[in-house]
């Protein structure tokens, strides 16, 4: 008999801002409310959050839990092999995924492909890195060719 | 830059946005418009008694009569959460406004999740947002909001606003200093400059999230209607409102399909 969702924050800086956890479990609070979910209790990522040792332990007892909800999609493993190891763990598990921060939802038998984008579009640097030089460029035109 | 862009061709209204910050156009989808504002009546009608026979406009104009101001809140925030964040409402007012805004923002497009809905009954000083420019709250520079009355707007029950000109004027004084002690005085300071809207239903006003503007207590004798939702291009870039958190993307174009593909298997490719 599953014991409801099991919250996932992280009480480091992450993607260059930082939330106090007190403020991640709120809003994973809330979105469970919402959604009429019952949430068991929150589980914290370790300091070093790119192996996401934590979050990847919480498969050795899926089984009992209705689902996860991470306080944001900005908690998903960063590297792209470790996100797919991750999103094969959630497939084969058949629980549910929410994103409290950005109100989205997971279901078994969906694709990731839109999550995953979402994930991708969000924390690509590049467009940052093109707005850059486009200003340099404007600051300073090249010379007639 | 110019000697190696070609020049630029613009459609009118993206020629004054350019220069102004803004633009007023007719819809093209006037029937879908009514579409949307017949939601909205729907939806008011199974909340609230009164005005039956009324037109949809009519009883937008009239809301104040069937509704006590202590309940409008509960009103608004109703709206908000049933319209406003359905999809189908979403696209529908998207589809309004999807010919004008490929010309501001591109044909790669993310909306806003929640549409939302302003309601302003005469004389009532509640939940009127001060002067200000949506950068401030941490807007984009790159977005464009989308502002459509349910109901012919002028004066008081319309909302004023800063051309671009004026609100870089304004900016560059806060900037040098002393900073307006408070919003009062720096309304006091911008608003003898700015222009009052008037609109009729139909029309559709997009502009520039740089744009000082705000609304005064509406002094008229009809309620203020109004929606408003933010675009802005896929890939320009975002102030604190997140792709995910606080927009969504309404289309993919084809190269982006298949770069995101790509990507999602394989990596990103890095210079």
């Amino acid at each position: 008999m599953p014991n409801g969702f099991l919250g996932y924050n992280f009480g480091g800086p992450s993607r260059g801002g930082f939330v106090p956890q007190r403020l991640q479990n709120l809003c994973i609070r809330d979105h469970a409310a919402r959604h009429g979910l019952v949430l068991s209790f929150s589980v914290s990522e370790y300091f070093d959050a790119a192996p996401a040792l934590m979050l990847f332990s919480q498969f050795e007892h899926i089984g009992a839990l209705d689902g996860l909800i991470f306080f944001s999609l900005a908690l998903l493993p960063g590297d792209r092999k470790r996100r797919a190891a991750f999103y094969a763990r959630m497939t084969d598990s058949g629980k549910e995924l929410h994103f409290a921060l950005e109100d989205l939802v997971w279901t078994p038998g969906r694709p990731w492909k839109d999550i995953d984008r979402l994930y991708r579009l969000r924390f690509d640097s590049r467009p940052d890195d093109n707005r850059r030089a486009l200003q340099k460029l404007v600051a300073k035109p090249p010379g007639p060719a | 830059m110019s000697q190696n862009m070609p020049p630029q061709t613009r459609r009118p209204h993206a020629a004054a946005f350019v220069q102004d910050g803004f633009c007023v156009v007719p819809s093209q989808q006037v029937s879908i418009l009514e579409s949307v504002r017949a939601d909205v009546v729907a939806y008011l009608r199974s909340m609230t008694k009164g005005g039956a026979g009324l037109t949809d406009e009519a009883y937008l104009n009239a809301f104040h009569k069937f509704s006590a101001p202590t309940a409008l809140n509960d009103v608004r925030v109703g709206v908000h959460k049933t319209l406003g964040s359905s999809e189908v409402f979403r696209q529908k007012v998207f589809a309004c406004a999807r010919h004008h805004l490929e010309d501001l923002v591109g044909n790669e497009i993310v909306m806003q999740r929640q549409v939302g809905v302003v309601i302003q009954a005469p004389r009532d000083p509640a939940g009127l947002l001060a002067l200000h420019t949506d950068c401030w709250s941490g807007c984009s520079p790159y977005e464009v909001v989308l502002w459509i009355p349910l109901v012919d707007v002028h004066d008081t029950k319309s909302m004023y606003i800063c051309d671009r000109a004026q609100t870089e004027r304004h900016l560059r004084e806060i900037k040098a200093g002393p900073a307006p002690e408070s919003t009062a005085a720096l309304a006091r300071r911008v608003r003898p400059g700015a222009q009052d809207l008037r609109m009729k239903f139909g029309d559709l006003l997009f502009f520039s999230s740089i744009l000082m503007h705000g609304a005064e207590e509406n002094q008229t004798d009809e309620t203020r209607f109004v929606l408003n939702v933010r675009f802005k291009s896929l890939f320009s870039p975002y102030g604190t409102k997140a792709i995910g958190e606080t927009f969504l993307p309404v289309n993919y174009l084809p190269a982006t399909e298949v770069g995101l593909d790509y990507e999602g298997e394989f990596g990103a490719v890095h210079a």
